[in-house]
């Protein structure tokens, strides 16, 4: 919903009810809960926008590919995903990857590693 | 641990691989060092750098050839690390370029080979066979990769900081040369 609509409608709202009450000024908790009821309003009207992520799952590997690049699409799809299959999703991130490729190397030692110094002006 | 913790912990093996990428990109034709492994990968055109010391914190370099440049050594020799490049995959006659993020390995804008097929399905079973196979190529980097950073350590901090020393020596040498003063 764009942020100037929103805005525009609210404006509006408050001036109908200043003029309608008679009041010079109208405090923050009533206009938040106008702008929450102005929200609800127009997010009946406005018409959803269809957004697709594509997903391949690959049972054998249990391995899931997504095009699912946001945060927010990621977090509906792992939400999804408990729901429909109750199966728990996790980021494939060096630390878990590095526990699937190389098994023999234990828990211990991954976490144990620490970052390398590169930095040359503090040699 | 939760899940983010490990994402967050592990950041630093994602930095260090995309540097290890670079580094072989540029020092060693990009090859894996695997037996038998012909496929080649280098650092693109875009890399960003992330320090959280100093006054920049974010550095992106993109266009032209940030990986062998002297902005990119001299960040790089302060203590930045790499966040995402942009990197490019050959093997045979394919090749695949995404974007590699550092904390998660995540891949964006992958560009994968042309297929052949011609069908929907046919399409779609090759992309994917074409992803297996692109992501093989770099889990296999990351195995060589985590090999050599869990078993010597040492040795590739000593690697990864001479490379660091000479790539900012030939960039001040290339910088020299190119005085306008000088005939």
């Amino acid at each position: 919903m764009p942020a100037a609509l929103l805005k525009a409608q609210v404006d509006l709202k408050l001036q109908h009810l200043q003029k309608e009450k008679d009041l010079a000024f109208i405090g923050k908790e009533a206009r938040i809960s106008l702008q929450d009821e102005v929200k609800a309003e127009l997010l009946r009207r406005v018409l959803p926008t269809p957004r697709v992520a594509e997903v391949a799952w690959d049972l054998k590997g249990g391995l899931l590919w997504t095009t699912a690049s946001s945060s927010q699409l990621q977090s509906a799809l792992v939400g999804l995903f408990i729901k429909a299959f109750g199966c728990e999703l996790q980021p494939l991130a060096p630390l878990l990857l590095a526990g699937r490729l190389l098994p023999h190397l234990s828990v211990e030692t991954l976490l144990a590693l620490e970052p390398f110094d590169l930095n040359l002006e503090s040699a | 641990m939760k899940p983010l913790e490990l994402v967050e912990q592990g950041r630093f093996l994602g930095e260090e691989f995309l540097l290890w990428l670079w580094m072989r990109g540029l020092a060693d034709g990009g090859t894996s060092g695997l037996e038998g492994d012909p496929s080649a990968c280098f650092v693109d055109d875009a890399v960003q750098l992330v320090t959280e010391r100093g006054d920049v914190k974010e550095l992106s370099l993109r266009k032209g050839n940030p990986a062998e440049s002297r902005e990119a050594f001299e960040a790089l020799s302060r203590g930045m690390r790499p966040a995402k490049a942009k990197v490019r995959l050959l093997s045979g006659d394919m090749e695949w370029t995404f974007s590699l993020g550092a904390a998660g390995l995540e891949i964006s804008t992958l560009k994968l080979p042309p297929t052949q097929s011609r069908d929907p399905q046919g399409r779609m079973a090759d992309r994917l066979f074409l992803l297996e196979e692109g992501m093989t190529h770099l889990e296999r980097r990351f195995q060589a990769f985590l090999s050599a950073r869990a078993e010597r350590p040492e040795d590739l901090q000593e690697a990864m900081r001479a490379w660091l020393r000479q790539g900012l020596e030939e960039q001040a040498e290339a910088a020299a040369a190119d005085l306008p003063w000088r005939e």
